[in-house]
């Protein structure tokens, strides 16, 4: 009975709690089958334990180093330039903006704003909120695309105060 | 690394800093590559997986959360990676790996045992292997494969003992 014991302490060997190693011990004194169990145990955990993994020298840390920097520039080099055409076609978007407001400047606006909240707010109001939604996380094209003719030359006549007050 | 500065470091690298980013590889890299080489014995294959581990680690950075360690978030990392590279790779029959010639540091003992283990631990199913290696050549805590591999204690503790088991009727004959 006892045996069972001590073989299911060595199953968990070397997982097991300092009473169940001082059991183990005290148990293999006098009984030699539980003794060449853990025996056999501790030499098969000595022999996994001499796999080591193949050694990397010190050339092969270098060129790996190199390597993975090559991939890291790369990586900063894309993201650069997508930044940068990211920019210029917003830059282009926004010239577009202020040309439709500068051609529609002196007509009558025709629009009816469509969103009740929209038409509830004061044109300032509306022209500062118009801002934050181009300059919201979506791509610039589409939100532009949203908007009406009263609502781009508001928002381009918006842009034009601020620039102006700063 | 002190903790203190591995947090400064990580801190740095998540602004873009590239210089303190290749100071954290050079402290983890032979880390990581002993546990991807560990799941794909093979040095070529544990070394690309550490590269690649490396490189997402830099482009994610900004997603790392301070509250687990560093160490812990590039096992994870490194744990997809080598999974990815397993489902890919063909099934190896163990038999036809060749005994690698072994160097002036290494006595045709060391590598017949390396063989003999490495054929042991590759028989082992995937989830086996993995806690084998995070427990016993990775020296982790239940609670840190735990929060790993997202399994209960006590799953992770019977798929160690299976796998030690394993081992042991695998060896015995050979200790």
């Amino acid at each position: 009975m006892l045996c069972e014991r001590i073989s299911e302490i060595i199953y968990r060997y070397p997982d097991i709690t300092d009473d169940e190693m001082l059991l183990l011990e005290k148990h293999i004194a006098e009984c030699e089958t539980c003794r060449d169990a853990l025996e056999e145990k501790k030499r098969v955990l000595e022999l996994a334990s001499a796999y080591r993994p193949e050694p990397v020298d010190e050339m092969e840390w270098a060129y790996f180093q190199d390597a993975l920097n090559r991939r890291i520039d790369s990586l900063t080099r894309r993201k650069s330039a997508v930044l940068h055409a990211l920019l210029a076609v917003e830059t282009g978007i926004l010239v577009l903006a202020f040309g439709v407001f500068i051609s529609s400047k002196n007509r009558t606006p025709s629009v009816e704003v469509t969103s009740k909240e929209v038409a509830s707010c004061e044109e300032d109001e509306f022209g500062e909120a118009l801002i934050k939604y181009a300059e919201s996380s979506f791509p610039l094209e589409e939100r532009l695309a949203l908007l009406d003719e009263y609502e781009l030359s508001l928002l381009a006549e918006s842009i034009e105060k601020r620039c102006g007050g700063e | 690394m002190e903790k203190g500065v591995e947090d400064r470091l990580v801190e740095l690298a998540r602004k873009g800093d590239k210089v303190a980013f290749s100071k954290l590889v050079t402290t983890y890299r032979e880390k990581i590559y002993n546990f991807c080489f560990y799941l794909v014995s093979d040095k070529s294959d544990a070394l690309d997986i550490t590269q690649d581990v490396f490189f997402n680690a830099y482009r994610s950075i900004k997603r790392f959360k301070a509250n687990s360690s560093f160490y812990t978030w590039l096992l994870s990392i490194a744990r997809n990676r080598s999974a990815d590279f397993l489902r890919r790779r063909k099934p190896e029959n163990i038999e036809d790996i060749p005994l690698s010639q072994p160097d002036n540091t290494q006595s045709v003992d060391d590598n017949r045992t390396r063989l003999l283990v490495r054929a042991s631990v590759d028989s082992l199913p995937a989830k086996y292997r993995e806690v084998l290696v995070m427990r016993f050549y990775g020296g982790l805590k239940f609670a840190e494969i735990s929060e790993l591999t997202g399994e209960n204690i006590n799953t992770l503790k019977t798929r160690f003992y299976t796998a030690l088991e394993h081992l042991r009727k695998r060896l015995r004959r050979y200790v």
